[in-house]
């Protein structure tokens, strides 16, 4: 069933009244990751905005949905626009991707409300907003108590969505003013081989022991030609260490770490890697870890469910003759 | 152009990190400091501006005392003077309180833009761009990995979900730099003799016009009830390689459904 309820004009937006919301913002239609987990823990309740709404809206199948177009809106004048709308909801969650991630806290400052970043799970009781929250790298779990209403971002891949059903969705109109912002000029075209990185569920990870110590320019960048082809063949996106894209045999982009991407996957294989903590850092919690690499007790071997003591170069050409791959 | 970097001293990555057990709040005392490493690239690209343009960077550091020594850090690059908001009253506070103490301070700064690094090492927030720029009504310029600042607009390249985005505002603005804008330098010994007699302004609460009552760990809106360090990943199994680690690899990928 789609209702459609509008509201033209700030000032008529009528306030939703739940307790609890999801919050998504999508792009051309694309749900960003943990979009329907944000929406699980917000009861089954999640408002859509951006372009593409009604469509990102019903794909969710959440069982209650409000979408509004925003498609040009920017941080400032969106901010605004929202703060009647959302002033009653007691927890606003939204998924920590890179878009709600830039949203929550402006959104947060504008309610006047605390945020609680990287959440694992956030409810709502008499008390309040009770949320646990990762830190240091996913060393350190923290339990917070927040008596007033916040703002959470939730990260992916920490609970299981709802089953789909088909509730309700209704329409809003939001009249968004100009506000103090930037104005987007061009959107340059993505790299389609490094913007899935973060997002990404299966990673193929290589490092410094993939390179002999004497070998050239070229054979490295074959190397790392290999290690992306065999990622593309196991479904994964190929990243890297620090040492390797300063060498420029692979982009800046695909540098896993604290600072470089950061990443969640499912499944991390990890080919020559000895897990720096500026590396390990840049891991989230993956799911499974596969680490191959000639020294038993390096810390990305410690970690791993599966540690393979062996030449990661070898077992490089050994998985490309196995997979029919080559670099070319 | 007149320029505000925002800096920030964190424990080191290398250092064991944990609360301490009294008031949950992060030990920043008994642990090696460092500033924060992408706070070196938001000084980097400050400094790089005003070496093209003119004009000053100040370094705004909120921090206890020994934050000084990460500011001097900042001042040895090259940047012109400091600013540093240290008070008891501040510890504990959370990142909305951060940023509402600091941008008390940024009201009575002149500058054309604010530079901080997308995030920190001890919380990876990536909050404060965001929040200083609704709270200071300014432009939010976030995720830049280029930079163009000329008369009166900032023009960066902006990572986003779809691609990168050239967005651009007037200034004043507030700017967040990624890793991949530059390569930052290190200190020349000139640079680390000079800090020591740049100008550096130490306010406590009062001095900033900071209402003591709505930051710090007895106003923070949300309370640890309770922490627990993760201990590192259990190790899996460990085995060599005889000839057949490929099929180990393909054993174990299809075992948990992968292929």
């Amino acid at each position: 069933m789609s209702v459609t309820v509008t509201h033209r004009g700030t000032a008529a937006v009528e306030p939703l009244e739940m307790s609890r919301l999801a919050v998504v913002i999508v792009r051309a239609g694309v749900l960003p990751v943990g979009a329907a987990e944000a929406a699980a823990e917000a009861g089954g309740r999640v408002l859509v905005l951006g372009s593409g709404t009604a469509e990102a809206a019903a794909e969710l199948g959440a069982p209650r949905a409000w979408h509004a177009e925003t498609v040009d809106a920017a941080p400032a004048g969106l901010s605004q626009a929202l703060v009647p709308l959302l002033e009653q909801v007691r927890l606003l969650v939204f998924p920590a991707s890179p878009d709600g991630r830039d949203f929550a806290p402006r959104l947060a400052a504008a309610l006047g409300r605390p945020l609680l970043a990287y959440a694992s799970s956030a409810s709502l009781d008499d008390e309040g907003v009770r949320a646990s929250l990762s830190r240091l790298d996913g060393r350190l779990e923290i339990d917070v108590r927040c008596a007033e209403p916040a703002v959470v971002t939730l990260m992916p891949g920490v609970r299981s969505p709802l089953p789909p059903s088909n509730g309700e969705v209704f329409e809003l109109v939001l009249d968004v003013q100009p506000g103090v912002d930037a104005e987007r000029l061009a959107v340059l075209e993505p790299d389609p081989a490094t913007m899935d990185l973060a997002e990404s569920t299966r990673v193929v990870g290589g490092g410094a022991g993939l390179v002999a110590r004497e070998a050239d320019d070229t054979t490295a960048r074959e190397t790392f030609d290999l290690l992306k082809a065999i990622a593309a063949r196991l479904g994964a996106s190929a990243g890297a260490t620090r040492v390797i894209t300063d060498a420029g045999w692979m982009h800046h982009d695909r540098q896993i770490g604290t600072t470089g991407v950061t990443i969640s996957p499912d499944l991390y294989l990890a080919m020559g890697v000895a897990g720096a903590s500026q590396h390990t850092g840049g891991l989230g919690a993956p799911r499974h870890v596969v680490s191959v690499n000639t020294d038993p007790s390096c810390p990305m071997t410690a970690m791993a469910d599966l540690g393979l003591v062996t030449d990661a170069r070898a077992l490089l050409t050994e998985l490309a003759e196995r997979l029919g791959v080559s670099g070319a | 152009m007149n320029i505000v970097v925002l800096v920030k001293q964190v424990p080191d990555t290398w250092a064991e990190r944990k609360l301490n057990e009294g008031d949950k709040t992060l030990d920043r005392a008994s642990v090696d400091v460092v500033m924060n490493e992408i706070d070196e690239y938001a000084v980097e690209e400050a400094l790089r501006i005003k070496e093209a343009q003119g004009g000053e960077v100040t370094i705004l550091t909120m921090g206890p005392e020994r934050a000084v020594e990460t500011i001097r850090k900042a001042l040895s690059m090259g940047a012109d003077k400091a600013v540093h908001l240290s008070d008891e009253a501040l510890k504990g506070s959370d990142a909305v309180q951060t940023s509402y103490a600091l941008g008390k301070v940024l009201e009575t700064l002149e500058y054309d833009l604010v530079i901080v690094g997308s995030e920190a090492t001890d919380s990876r927030m990536a909050t404060m761009g965001a929040l200083l720029s609704e709270r200071l009504g300014q432009p939010q310029l976030t995720g830049a990995r280029k930079v163009t600042a000329e008369g009166g607009t900032v023009t960066i390249e902006r990572q986003t979900d779809d691609g990168y985005a050239v967005v651009e505002a007037s200034t004043p603005a507030i700017i967040s730099v990624m890793e991949k804008i530059n390569e930052p330098r290190y200190p020349s010994f000139k640079g680390i003799m000079a800090a020591k007699s740049k100008p550096l302004t130490t306010l406590s609460v009062g001095d900033a016009g900071v209402d003591e009552g709505q930051v710090g760990l007895a106003a923070a809106p949300s309370q640890v009830v309770e922490f627990s360090n993760k201990p590192p990943r259990q190790a899996g199994q460990i085995v060599k390689d005889e000839g057949d680690g490929g099929t180990k690899i393909a054993e174990y990928l299809a075992s948990q459904k992968f292929v």
